[in-house]
């Protein structure tokens, strides 16, 4: 198709992506596209797939979503830059998002977070320099009557306490 | 319809307590009354409060809002108290731009509580501002700078940290400055919604917004330069205008006409110290609107440009030298040449010049001697197109009304390169669908995020016929690619089955494409019809004549657009139509077979470059048979550069003169800055010789000898203007700095600024605001510079009512600010057209191929190639041919190939695009121009070449190195 | 109260061994017959049905559900498809009420659905699920393969004619899609921004056409009502509000948790008796009766019902009726900064009052909290609280985010002053140590991180 990037001058010439979808990724968004009325109300639901494969989104993913979609870049980017969950920057192995919401942090939640930043020698938005861990808190996680809580690696923790972090920790160490 | 207009006779606001009632033409059922601070008002229905402030003049802060682009809510700013009714005491507030107009309302703009949160809501909005006013290029012409202090804002309280952004490159046309963003997303809103370009987006969120590209790139849609005046701050700026910047108040502007493309857009073009430092939209209900495409934005370099003419020249073969002349030197050698026209002396018209200089010139050499500056199929396409504006009922409509259209037809124009406004019209056209869903709801046209959202993809029906892909295809219902051959089929299909229902009879048997066109057409309440002469196709344009002819018979409501060439096209048609046989040639191929016989002595060439439309070594032949060659042009063209005289003409800033549109619209364009001594307009120069001494008689001899430009009498009384008036209209903006001080006479070394006898302008500030002379004078002229008392910023422009229609009496209809339209309907309109097109497509032989010219708005258009950053946007030169074709031909991709005709060659790499029409090849128009509509074509040998290719390795045979 | 007729119907099918998330359990407790009945009622009885019950919505603002679906055009005309979504997007501060009907009994809320897709024509539904309800997600996925596989969706529903699925999205995080319109964008594939309304969704909606979105809780109502009559729902209700909710308290009670009990229970009872009252050596200082978004209440309003308009009548809202408590040891402003930085966090960024004026909030609160505050600022903040007052922005999510601050503001003022006064915080020695230096975590993905310069 003759498109305004094959006519203009080289500068915005887009880089060829090199990491195309895999065929999983292929079939998924496939199977996303026959479900939605419009092409672009995918546009989330690929992202996540795109993650879910390759722990992050990034901008050679990007492209190659849009290649792949027909979607422009900067819409998907507009989409993915939006929400919490998309993660635009790499992110180590396991994602800890300590709860940071009020019901948590009356029941000593900050306390939590400020021991997991110790421990990891990270501060909020960080990821280890061994890629093991990544620490985003998160708001209310929906368990306020288990205060401080955690999810990671899809699992909520109930009721953390100081004491048992480092244990806690170890366990994912052991997994990955 | 959209526009909402005013409704009395001063200052749009009618006090319905004093006796003299408005008398609007509808009456007083389109009216509705409201109370604003104790004051009634009556405006027109249908429009937000907002829009109904701002045209009743008063000042109501805003930052979303845009009249072209409508309401959304986000800013906040517009915030005005409601009351219930006349007890109610408290009110509430309501966002006047998502408010409706009911009868009877009741608000307050002064009340404390609707200030206090509108002071709060700017000092909100400011708190990430990085108040750096002094270096950003919008200072002095600043829409958020005119808010703040409308909205009393001047202490602040913020003491958090700013949130800082890195800023993108985003090619030749803006820089960006992302810190200053305050968030109002009318850049997005523009870019996306109302242009349909994807690149530019909005990122992150919260008070971490960005807007700009996925990365660093030059934007791709073709009206990004509008961001700048999108923009209510510095975010986008000009970056061409960065290169020579000048703040607001120092710019002589004057209201003129860009000379690209055949639209006839309204520009204020900006001038310091001699050279033209920006070009601003000038709003015109009817044609531009608030937006021009970036050639007409950006391409005023040529005013500038180191080639310019300043002296008139000699060659002095003798010396082997050329000499400088003075002016008077230069018109008695001019005499001399041409002293008693006969019928060796010959001269050549222009495409880009006013029609003022062409008369002269035909006055001069009469119209047997006078050739076109256009090619010969060109010529006759334009005299085709006049010959139907005169004698059927058939004539252009303006773009305000394409925009007004249910469903269009486009006939083989790529109107998104040869005519950019007009298919951003037609984008607007394709949402009118959507409206009318939104409008079932109850959902007004202004309220752009309700309408979206309901309207979602649905889009009015847009057929386009053509030889290649198309970047409208994204709202086509049908996008038909087809050969010359084939779309002529297809056409002659739509012009049958119209006239199947115009003659009631049952239905022919034809393809489904044309079913489905005709059907959509024959559905619609408002059907329109565009084609064009690019592709230089006399049977198509023909066809789509009739069609559009057979389709105004069946629904009065027909709209037509024929899109032109050139700036200045369109009233060659009309200049050699009267003693000519119809469809005859006087165009370069017959100029050249006429320099051929070797019977021309003298050559008289007015700003036309021959090079660009004929073979370098057939002209050069042919110039070499010429005794004397005079060429009058702004630049040193290679036509000049051939030339035994050249006279320097002033360019469209620095002269007065008339431009028709292909719209048949007839304007003016005024000078912006005074020519230095030795440049002449042209028919200045040859003024003594056609015995004509002043512009007004001038104008006055065209009225007569050709009648259907009898309306440009009305600009003969340009030269009355500074009679009729006292008071002259400032070409500067006022300005509240130090400068006007007491000591400004010893301090401030400027020179002294000329004396313009010409215009209505004068060269200071020291003049009269447009909008106010607009109250007062008959004659009014829209304002240099867009200013009125508390917005110095462009915006101005956008309040609903004070560009134009403030005064409707003189203002809306005043053919200074509207110019004329030429072409009104023929009440006599014969049914059948006056000509009978016998042309059928010649039959190629084996070894030819059809010719399609592959437009671009940044490499076509003549003078805006001298401006750089235009022409950096522009694609490479490629030939493009449908893989299928190109098998057939036995051609690899990016193999370079020869096409050849009996008028040009050239070499070209090869590119395969499978939205190619088959059985063709398209290449630049600038060698379209030169082949024609056929060529040989052969394989080059394949070279070893590195995988990126760039444009040097595409040379053309011939060296003839576009500009 | 008829013996025969439960008073607990959200919960009356969640057995100890917690096995009703199965389909085979559900309709062994005697789930379905709700929808079962409602295949033998025509559109219009469902609907008077609905309108009759007085059912609110139970996600936060109250709106009477039977008026909202009657707004959605009916008849042959009617533009379809037409759409029913489940908001399940739970993300309001100190709210957890959702996650567990979710997580418990997933089939209630499709019966739910099917019985709004059989009273409104709709043909899909969705459930729009917070991404972070892993346990919800795995539950309802299974829930829906096994509707789908015992015929309770697709074609043709237990031969009744009724055609409806539904989809479970997940969402990419943020508070902001718990608005309806923010919701739809987002299932469109956007930005969640909120739309300019009207239209009113039930009128254009989801890719334009009509659509329904309601919360978790309401569309769970739905099989009860049916099923028992809209009678026996009003008056399980113990003032003027129908039916039963789901009330939840967190903070420093002994046993934090959930009950459904009747509508107008008085909140001393929840908070006493359910939640077993405070924690020694904590004293109740003040409580936000519906979550993160819902002003103040003190102690002196321990005993009035929990009914929209009661609470309302006391400056506050029912919100989503989980109720936090705020002791006499945690600090107010604390407590307030840290619900204005989530709520300036979760802005969209579409309106100024939101987008800037929360973040302007922020800052002072900040600064008062550690210290530096002067008696201005307090100024400052009732004028922004002014300032993103319901109809000054597009959404209500600042009005909502500012309630907290301004009934602060009026409880605990003194608090506020003893700050600036004393130049720091007087909780300092109970406040959590370490605060971080800008106190704002960084979200990647949300911040726009790679186009900052910091």
């Amino acid at each position: 198709m003759a498109t305004k990037e094959q006519q203009t001058i080289p500068v915005s010439v887009i880089e060829t992506p090199d990491i195309s979808l895999s065929s999983k990724e292929q079939q998924g968004i496939d199977e996303l596209i026959s479900h939605s009325p419009q092409l672009a109300g995918i546009t989330i639901d690929a992202l996540k797939l795109i993650q879910a494969e390759r722990g992050w989104v990034s901008d050679a993913s990007l492209h190659a979503l849009s290649l792949y979609t027909q979607i422009p870049v900067a819409d998907l980017d507009s989409v993915a830059t939006f929400y919490n969950l998309i993660f635009r920057q790499p992110v180590g192995k396991v994602v800890l998002h300590p709860c940071d919401g009020i019901s948590c942090d009356l029941m000593g939640g900050e306390h939590i977070r400020q021991c997991l930043k110790q421990q990891l020698n990270i501060t909020a938005g960080e990821t280890t320099p061994d890629n093991r861990f990544t620490l985003i808190p998160l708001p209310c996680l929906g368990a306020c009557d288990k205060a401080p809580v955690m999810i990671a690696n899809k699992q909520l923790f109930e009721n953390v306490t100081t004491d048992e972090l480092p244990k806690l920790l170890s366990t994912f160490n052991e997994v990955s | 319809m959209r526009q909402a207009l005013l409704v009395s006779k001063v200052l749009g606001v009618t006090n319905m307590n004093s006796s003299n009632q408005p008398q609007s033409p509808e009456g007083t059922e389109n009216l509705i009354s409201l109370t604003i601070d104790n004051q009634s008002y009556s405006v027109e229905k249908g429009q937000n409060l907002l829009q109904a402030c701002l045209s009743l003049g008063l000042d109501l802060p805003y930052f979303c809002w845009h009249p072209a682009m409508g309401s959304v809510g986000s800013c906040r700013q517009c915030a005005v108290t409601q009351y219930q009714n006349s007890e109610d005491t408290r009110g509430r507030l309501v966002m006047s731009c998502m408010t409706p107009l009911t009868e009877g309302m009741i608000i307050s703009l002064k009340d404390d509580k609707s200030q206090q949160f509108r002071e709060t809501n700017i000092e909100a909005i400011m708190t990430n501002h990085p108040h750096d006013c002094p270096v950003c290029e919008e200072g002095g012409n600043c829409h958020l700078q005119d808010m703040t202090l409308m909205s009393k804002h001047i202490n602040r309280r913020y003491s958090g940290k700013k949130r800082t952004h890195l800023n993108q490159f985003l090619g030749p046309l803006l820089n960006h400055e992302m810190n200053r963003c305050i968030g109002c997303y009318r850049c997005v809103r523009f870019y996306r919604d109302y242009c349909g370009d994807k690149d530019l987006n909005v990122f992150g969120s919260k008070s971490h917004l960005y807007f700009g590209r996925a990365e660093s790139g030059v934007l791709q849609s073709h009206f990004s330069g509008n961001l700048a005046q999108v923009c209510p701050t510095g975010v986008f700026t000009d970056k061409p205008f960065s290169h020579h910047y000048s703040r607001k108040w120092d710019l002589q502007t004057a209201p003129a006409i860009c000379p690209h493309c055949s639209l006839g857009c309204n520009i204020n073009l900006g001038q310091r110290s001699g050279s033209i430092r920006r070009i601003t939209n000038r709003h015109h209900d009817e044609v531009n609107g608030h937006f021009l495409c970036n050639t007409g934005l950006f391409g005023y370099e040529h005013v500038n440009h180191n080639e310019r003419l300043e002296w008139p020249l000699k060659r002095n073969n003798e010396h082997k030298t050329t000499d400088k002349l003075t002016p008077e030197q230069a018109q008695t050698l001019l005499a001399e040449y041409c002293e008693t026209p006969n019928e060796n002396c010959i001269a050549v018209g222009s495409v880009r010049t006013h029609i003022e200089n062409n008369a002269a010139l035909l006055k001069l050499f009469g119209e047997q001697q006078f050739y076109l500056g256009i090619d010969d199929s060109h010529a006759q396409l334009l005299n085709m197109l006049c010959s139907a504006y005169h004698d059927t009922s058939l004539s252009p409509i303006s773009l305000a009304e394409v925009e007004r259209c249910d469903a269009a037809l486009i006939i083989n124009e790529d109107i998104t390169h040869t005519a950019p406004r007009l298919a951003l019209s037609l984008r607007q056209m394709s949402r009118n669908a959507g409206l009318k869903q939104a409008a079932k709801l109850g959902i007004k046209y202004w309220q752009d995020d309700a309408v979206r959202n309901i309207a979602q993809t649905t889009l009015s029906p847009v057929h386009i016929v053509q030889s290649h892909g198309s970047e409208l295809s994204d709202i086509a219902t049908q996008s038909i690619i087809l050969n010359s051959a084939a779309q002529t089929v297809l056409l002659q299909e739509i012009a049958s089955l119209l006239t199947t229902h115009l003659n009631s009879q049952a239905e022919q048997p034809a393809s489904s494409e044309a079913k489905a066109i005709v059907n959509d057409l024959m559905a619609a309440e408002y059907p329109l019809v565009i084609t064009g002469v690019q592709n230089r196709d006399l049977k198509q344009v023909s066809l789509s004549i009739e069609i559009a002819n057979t389709l105004k018979q069946l629904k009065q409501d027909t709209g037509f657009y024929a899109v032109t060439q050139d700036g200045n096209d369109l009233h060659l048609g009309m200049m050699t139509a009267n003693s000519h046989p119809k469809n005859a040639s006087q165009g370069l191929d017959s100029l050249l077979k006429r320099l051929n016989s070797g019977t021309v002595e003298t050559l008289i060439i007015l700003e036309t470059d021959l090079y660009r439309y004929l073979d370098k070594s057939q002209l050069d032949d042919a110039l070499n048979q010429v005794k004397q060659i005079v060429v009058i042009d702004q630049l040193l063209t290679k036509t000049a550069a051939m030339a035994d005289l050249i006279l320097p003409a002033t360019s469209f800033a620095e002269s007065y003169g008339c431009y028709l549109s292909s719209e048949g619209r007839l304007q003016l364009s005024f000078a912006t800055m005074v020519p230095i001594e030795e440049r002449l307009t042209p028919w200045q120069w040859l003024s003594t010789q056609i015995g004509i001494p002043s512009y007004c008689e001038l104008v006055l001899w065209i009225s007569e000898q050709l009648p259907q430009l009898k309306a440009i009498e009305t600009f003969a009384e340009l030269a009355r203007f500074n009679e009729l008036s006292p008071f002259r209209v400032a070409r500067q903006a006022v300005r509240s700095s130090s400068r006007t001080a007491i000591d400004a006479v010893e301090h401030v070394k400027e020179e002294q600024p000329p004396i313009d006898l010409n215009g209505p302008f004068t060269h200071s500030m020291e003049g009269v605001a447009g909008f106010r002379q607009a109250l007062v004078q008959p004659i009014s002229v829209l304002p240099a510079d867009q200013w009125s008392p508390k917005w110095n910023s462009d915006q101005a422009g956008s309040r609903a009512g004070v560009n134009h229609t403030r005064d409707q009496s003189s203002s809306t209809t005043s053919p200074w600010t509207q110019g004329v339209q030429i072409f009104s309907p023929n009440p006599q309109a014969k049914r059948e057209l006056g000509y009978q097109q016998t042309h059928s497509s010649m039959p190629l032989e084996s070894e030819q191929i059809r010719l399609t010219p592959s437009a671009n708005l940044y490499a076509d258009f003549e003078l805006a190639s001298y401006s750089k950053a235009l022409t950096s946007l522009a694609p490479h030169k490629l030939a493009r041919i449908h893989p299928e074709t190109a098998s057939k031909w036995q051609l690899e991709e990016n193999q370079q190939i020869r096409l050849y005709s009996d008028r040009s060659q050239v070499a070209l790499e090869c590119l395969f695009d499978s939205n190619q029409a088959k059985s063709t090849i398209s290449v630049p128009t600038n060698y379209f121009r030169q082949l024609g509509t056929w060529a040989r074509l052969t394989p080059l040998p394949a070279q070893k070449r590195s995988e990126t290719s760039t444009q040097e390795s595409t040379q053309p045979l011939s060296n003839e190195e576009e500009r | 109260m008829n013996q025969t007729l439960p008073h607990n119907p959200l919960t009356r099918f969640i057995t100890d061994d917690e096995s009703c998330w199965s389909i085979e359990q559900y309709q062994n407790q005697g789930g379905y017959q709700g929808f079962r009945k409602s295949l033998t009622l025509s559109q219009e009885q469902l609907l008077d049905t609905l309108k009759e019950s007085n059912l609110r919505g139970r996600g936060g603002a109250g709106f009477p559900t039977g008026l909202k679906w009657s707004f959605v055009p009916r008849g042959d005309d009617a533009p379809s498809p037409r759409y029913l979504i489940v908001n399940a997007d739970e993300m309001e501060p100190g709210t957890f009420k959702d996650r567990m009907l979710m997580e418990k009994t997933p089939h209630q809320i499709i019966e739910g659905l099917l019985i709004g897709a059989q009273t409104l024509g709709a043909s899909i539904g969705y459930i729009f699920l917070r991404g972070d309800y892993y346990l919800a997600e795995k539950r309802l996925t299974k829930a829906l393969q096994e509707c789908r596989d015992a015929n309770l969706l697709g074609e043709n529903i237990l031969g009744s004619g009724l055609d409806f699925d539904i989809h479970l999205h997940t969402s990419a995080g943020r508070y902001i899609c718990g608005e309806e319109t923010a919701l739809i964008n987002s299932m469109e594939g956007k930005r969640a921004n909120p739309r300019a309304k009207p239209p009113f969704p039930q009128v254009a909606g989801l890719w334009g056409k009509p659509t329904i979105v309601n919360n978790v809780e309401t569309f769970c109502n739905l099989p009860h009502i049916i099923h028992f009559g809209p009678q026996w729902f009003k008056d399980l209700g113990l003032n003027d509000d129908a039916g039963t909710k789901i009330f939840g308290v967190s903070g420093r009670v002994n046993h934090p948790g959930l009950w459904e009990l009747p509508m107008g229970t008085p909140i001393r009872d929840i908070i006493e008796q359910h939640a077993g009252g405070m924690r020694d050596g904590y004293t109740l200082k003040g409580f936000l009766p519906g979550g993160g978004s819902t002003d103040f209440l003190v102690a002196e309003h321990l005993d009035i019902p929990m009914d929209y308009d009661t609470i309302s009548k006391q400056g506050s809202r029912m919100g989503t009726g989980t109720i936090i408590i705020l002791d006499d040891r945690y600090c107010p402003v604390a407590m307030v900064l840290n619900l204005i930085k989530f709520f300036a966090q979760e802005s969209c960024g579409w309106c100024t009052p939101c987008r800037d004026g929360l973040p302007w909030a922020q800052v002072l609160l900040e600064k008062i909290e550690h210290g530096e505050g002067e008696p201005e600022d307090i100024n400052q903040l009732e004028e922004l609280c002014r300032f993103a007052a319901p109809g000054n922005t597009f959404c209500a999510l600042a009005p909502g985010a500012v309630e907290p601050l301004q009934s602060a503001l009026k409880y605990f003022r003194e608090d506020f002053e003893a700050h600036i006064n004393q130049a720091c915080c007087p909780f300092h020695d109970k406040k959590r140590q370490g605060i971080d230096e800008t106190g704002t975590p960084c979200i990647k993905g949300s911040g726009g991180d790679k186009y900052e310069q910091l």
